[in-house]
């Protein structure tokens, strides 16, 4: 979902921004099995640009949401793995299903991030479904930011 | 609010959604998953009976090897499950013991047929014993113990001191409570429909329980098996339960005291 930023980010803020999901993505590569990785990564991202400008720290947020989402997932997957390894559950259907659903919503979302990544640094402004709404609730523009940006007359 | 909770349960819908699709695949049967663990479980049975036969005597078939085979297929009559699925043997040692390894071996220690006053007693703990093999609890315990990755190592390359862990781990520690009491269930049910005396189970565990506080060095199968007394009481509940049962012969008094005999000297 495509839509307008309440202000225009310049060139450098773009690029922070591709950059949060291109470190999520470098992280989920090399946190794989480890689901805790990626999320470690992305958290550290986020810290670095907790005092950067509203439209990184927009897209940061909106990564670690989606990381967070998928951590859960997998980390329910990496348990039930370790049960599996040591006897206390068997390998059963649902196990199996259950790993392919996680490694079809990786798959999806690392798809989703590398396209995120390439549109934001193109300079749209893209916002995922439920995650896009969650973002818009947690980070809002502070007050000492307002001054800088010129908010379109439209723009509540 | 209202609309993101709306969309976070769209997302766990569709998410549980396909989990259930992909479940009702049976992944297990089309990757012939249950094949292939069978068949690490019977090789790593293998591998430990190799060991086992490097440093302990075996009873062959007229050292009384036969008899006891008889007695396990009169056993495996009353559990309804085929004689050739349970590999039982003699093996000399002064220990009061029997205890099931993977791959459906049952092993008995000569020891313990010394100290059985009656076959009913001996088939009570071979009928407890394949209980845990019938119930899966030999690899559930191992897996849960050991872990798939290093059972796996005893397939691959016969790891040596696995296997030895393995043998000290069946053979003198106990199996959780819950997974004793199934193990008896079995047994109370398959001596019931095999008619045989489960009052020989009940008696043995009170025997040994008493054994055991005068010599207990001797008894690993008590100390593998805890609670004695009140499991001996558990037993008799259960056999009550069961109703009479007319019981029949399960060997010939002439074959006992072979199999006694040959337990006496094999070594």
């Amino acid at each position: 979902m495509t839509e307008g930023f309440a202000y225009t980010p310049n060139e450098m803020e773009l690029e922070k921004a591709s950059n949060g999901y291109l470190m999520s993505l470098i992280a989920v590569m090399a946190g794989m099995p480890l689901p805790i990785i990626n999320l470690m990564a992305t958290l550290f991202f986020y810290l670095g640009n907790r005092k950067s400008t509203w439209f990184v720290r927009w897209h940061c947020t909106q990564m670690l949401l989606s990381q967070l989402t998928v951590l859960i997932v997998n980390s329910i997957g990496f348990s039930w793995t370790l049960s599996v390894l040591w006897g206390s559950s068997i390998l059963s259907n649902n196990y199996i299903a259950y790993m392919i659903t996680i490694v079809l919503f990786n798959l999806a979302e690392f798809v989703v991030t590398i396209a995120l990544a390439v549109k934001t640094r193109n300079g749209e402004h893209v916002r995922l479904w439920l995650w896009g709404a969650l973002t818009d609730r947690i980070c809002k523009q502070r007050t000492t930011e307002q001054h800088y940006f010129a908010l379109p007359e439209n723009h509540q | 609010m209202g609309k993101i909770t709306l969309q976070i349960l769209v997302v766990v819908g569709i998410f549980l959604g396909i989990w259930f699709v992909f479940s009702q695949i049976d992944f297990v049967k089309m990757l012939h998953l249950n094949k292939i663990s069978k068949r690490m479980e019977d090789k790593i049975g293998e591998v430990i009976m190799e060991t086992i036969e490097k440093t302990n005597k075996i009873g062959k078939r007229d050292e009384g090897g036969e008899i006891l085979d008889k007695i396990k297929e009169r056993l495996c009559e009353g559990a309804a499950i085929n004689k050739r699925d349970i590999h039982v043997h003699l093996v000399e040692s002064s220990e009061i013991n029997a205890f099931a390894l993977p791959g459906n071996h049952l092993v008995v220690y000569t020891g313990l047929i010394k100290r059985c006053d009656s076959v009913s007693e001996l088939c009570g703990v071979m009928a407890h014993e394949i209980g845990h093999l019938q119930l899966k609890h030999v690899m559930k315990r191992l897996a849960g113990k050991m872990g798939i990755t290093v059972l796996a190592s005893v397939v691959t390359n016969g790891n040596s001191e696995v296997v030895g862990n393995i043998i000290e781990l069946l053979s003198s520690s106990a199996f959780e409570r819950k997974q004793e009491a199934e193990a008896d269930a079995f047994a109370v049910d398959c001596l019931h429909r095999a008619h045989i005396n489960q009052e020989g189970f009940s008696n043995f565990m009170l025997k040994i329980a008493e054994i055991h506080s005068a010599v207990p060095e001797v008894m690993e199968w008590i100390s593998s098996h805890p609670d004695s007394r009140k499991r001996a009481e558990e037993i008799r509940t259960l056999a009550s339960k069961k109703g009479a049962t007319k019981h029949t012969e399960v060997i010939s008094e002439a074959d006992w005291q072979e199999l006694k005999d040959a337990a006496a000297n094999l070594n």
